[in-house]
């Protein structure tokens, strides 16, 4: 079979005009004698990462930018290691408008060849970017991806006529399958300056030129009227579709336009939600994490590994408190990170592979941006938001991902306060029966909805300046593709617990220091009198609240122990209490590393304050109510 | 006498309008580097309730705009049957602004 033969997707290379304007290397000479360093660069989502792992194969390098949050992935090419490969965070242009801008231009100015990767869905918008790194004077070679769907759409396309059009090679890819990828590797010696935006300054003077916000604008409307240009002129020449739409397609798009329905669409968001709770929240969090958790670590491995580390240090020691007693860093890292993290973190992130593969995520965002503005968010918060009911670490990590450094602080402030985790979610709904079912359920949620609204809405007007508004391009609708959610998952949830790993791994040292010293125990005594006089809890719920530390999920199950000897009022006021109180140590780590130490203590403190502070609200209030 | 739209944020859905320059230049260039630029010709595909965004379509895109940016991005109104249909007519409106040489 040959790929895209006959097809809406013609190999692009044979009509690319690479030496117009470069002098041609003689034939003899190695066409990768010139080429040393590869850099990726492209729009977000349009299968960048997948395109990298099909170069470099699996042994990828996933580590932050020096001094940044932002990711940075390098590796060999597979058929050339002495070819570096290196992505870059999808970025919409280079005019140092984030981080992530930031990062992409430093890692692109060590580029021999920049592989320029575009959906074939997206055109429109992705030679925007393209046209930029002509204009700026890079060798780039143009992988149109997705090209297989563009195809299913009967979108015009004619990549010949585009690689005339930009003067440089245009390769077909679609990545998830690695359909074109032979052809992409084979197309980089030919990576060629191309053809600039006509009129267009020297592409240094006009590098400098953009960073002055007046004329960045001018040049931003040349370049735009071009590409629109260049892709008309590409539609001119394409077989005219032949206007018939597939039923798949009718569905899709009357799906699209449902979904947004403000009736049909908060419909579905609910079930989507209620969904997300049932496979989450009740069979991974609860029935998978119990075989993972409870036999396999604690019956298993963390014997085997007490008993190994027995045999080398002695267990009356302080050492193996540290090492291996009740919270020792060895077998509660393992325990944690294998046991409970790695399943609830690889089911979550597969839930919202099929959301965002099928092009659903995005129009949550849409309906969610009208709420969320409330609370100085824009749509796009809704995704870290619903991830923090899997797992607040993951969630204030994909922070990232907000335009801002403003909403980045009110996101992670939010989910570290009012989010409860799943594991979390996951023993107070045993407690929840005791508390009064459903009217506690109730009671439960619209206080936390409260509490969110309250700071978030307090932090906006607080906090200087003003939040990004939401733009946001729509996929269509689509089947989603089992490739596509397998190496997103992989993907995600690989560079997630390497990056988290470690961090809880400090954690449980902090914990279990603190344990062996037997401040544990200090700080319980020291917060028994505020628990017994202002939240009106037996003075034992203090134990719960400090283990509530260590681990989300330990501060609600200590509660069970509790439970029988409290009237439903106090069970949920220390529910709540366990909620707003404190994000787990992990949790605070990942968000003094994210934000910094100064945000992060003060982020710690104010949990503290304000879980007590209304904790003895709730505790008046629910015994009237309950 | 109906009223005449001036900003995105009043046309209801399947109503069409013509961007013209915003005095905002992050807005604009925002909305440049997904595809629309003045003299565009985009129609509303949904308009969310409570403060909720825009959701407007031109050629193949359909990109979601909070309700503060459509406050802010002037139109005016395309009179049906005027400038609709042909998918080639935004790339023919005039653009005016050229990066001058003297800069």
């Amino acid at each position: 079979m040959t790929p895209f033969a006959q097809s809406a997707c013609p190999q692009g290379t044979t009509n690319a005009t690479p030496c117009q304007t470069e002098g041609c290397h003689a034939p003899l000479v190695d066409p990768w004698s010139a080429v040393q360093s590869v850099v990726l660069a492209g729009n977000p989502n349009v299968g960048k990462s997948v395109v990298f792992n099909a170069l470099t194969g699996q042994y990828a390098n996933v580590s932050n930018f020096p001094g940044t949050t932002v990711d940075l992935a390098t590796g060999t090419l597979k058929a050339n290691p002495n070819i570096q490969i290196k992505d870059t965070p999808g970025v919409y242009g280079l005019s140092q408008l984030s981080e992530e801008e930031n990062v992409a231009e430093t890692i692109m100015a060590t580029a021999d060849v920049v592989i320029n990767v575009v959906s074939a869905l997206s055109l429109e918008r992705d030679l925007f970017f393209t046209q930029q790194l002509l204009d700026w004077g890079y060798r780039v070679v143009v992988a149109v991806n997705q090209c297989d769907e563009a195809e299913a759409r009967q979108l015009p396309l004619n990549l010949p006529v585009l690689a005339q059009q930009l003067g440089v090679p245009v390769v077909p890819t679609v990545a998830v399958t690695g359909q074109g990828i032979q052809a992409l590797i084979a197309a980089i010696p030919q990576a060629s300056l191309g053809n600039p935006t006509p009129d267009s300054p020297a592409a240094l003077a006009l590098r400098v030129q953009e960073q002055n916000p007046g004329q960045r604008l001018l040049i931003y409307g040349h370049r735009r009227q071009h590409v629109n240009t260049l892709l008309a002129a590409m539609h001119q020449a394409c077989v005219p579709s032949t206007g018939v739409v597939s039923v798949g397609q009718r569905v899709a798009s009357a799906m699209g336009r449902a979904l947004l329905h403000p009736v049909v669409g908060t419909l579905v968001g609910l079930l989507v939600m209620a969904i997300l709770y049932q496979v989450i929240g009740v069979w991974v969090a609860g029935d998978l994490v119990n075989i993972t958790e409870k036999t396999v670590m604690l019956q298993w491995v963390v014997p085997w590994l007490k008993t190994g580390i027995a045999t080398i240090v002695p267990t009356s020691s302080l050492l193996f408190t540290v090492l291996a007693g009740e919270f020792g860093v060895v077998t509660m890292s393992i325990q944690y990170i294998f046991g409970v993290l790695f399943p609830l973190v690889l089911g979550f992130y597969v839930y919202m592979a099929i959301l965002e593969d099928c092009g659903y995520l995005p129009r949550i965002a849409v309906l969610a941006d009208g709420l969320l503005n409330r609370v100085g968010l824009n749509g796009r918060a809704v995704i870290p938001l619903i991830l923090g009911f899997g797992c607040v670490t993951m969630a204030t990590v994909a922070t990232r991902s907000l335009t801002s450094q403003r909403e980045r602080t009110i996101a992670s402030t939010l989910l570290a306060i009012t989010i409860p985790c799943s594991a979390q979610i996951g023993v107070i709904m045993g407690l929840m029966a005791l508390a009064g079912g459903l009217k506690a359920w109730v009671l439960y949620a619209c206080i936390l909805t409260g509490m969110l609204l309250l700071i978030g809405g307090l932090l906006n007007k607080v906090l200087p300046g003003r939040s990004s508004s939401l733009i946001l391009d729509l996929p269509p609708m689509r089947m989603p593709r089992l490739g596509n959610i397998a190496t997103k998952t992989w993907v995600r949830t690989k560079s997630f617990l390497i990056e988290a790993a470690p961090l809880f791994v400090l954690g449980s040292l902090i914990v279990s220091v603190v344990q062996a010293f037997g401040w544990l125990g200090i700080i319980q005594q020291w917060l028994a009198p505020v628990t017994v006089q202002w939240l009106l809890l037996p003075a034992a719920a203090a134990n719960a609240f400090i283990m509530g530390m260590v681990r989300r999920d330990f501060g609600a199950a200590g509660m069970y122990f509790l439970a029988p000897h409290m009237s439903p009022a106090q069970l949920l006021t220390s529910l709540l209490v366990i909620t707003l109180f404190v994000p787990c140590i992990a949790s605070a780590t990942v968000m003094t590393k994210e934000r910094g130490v100064k945000e992060g203590v003060v982020v710690l403190v104010a949990s503290w304050l304000i879980a007590f502070a209304a904790g003895g609200v709730f505790a008046r209030v629910l015994g009237v109510l309950l | 006498m109906p009223h005449i739209p001036t900003t995105l944020d009043q046309l209801k859905p399947g109503q069409k309008a013509q961007l013209l320059t915003s005095d905002h230049p992050e807005d604009a260039m925002a909305v440049m580097r997904l595809g629309l630029i003045p003299g565009q010709v985009v129609t509303v595909q949904a308009s969310i309730p409570g403060g909720g965004p825009l959701v407007i379509k031109q050629g193949q895109l359909e990109i979601a705009l909070g309700r503060d940016l459509c406050q802010r991005m002037p139109v005016t109104s395309v009179v049906a049957g005027n400038a609709t249909g042909n998918p080639d007519n935004a790339y023919t409106v005039p653009y005016n602004n050229h990066v001058s040489a003297s800069a």
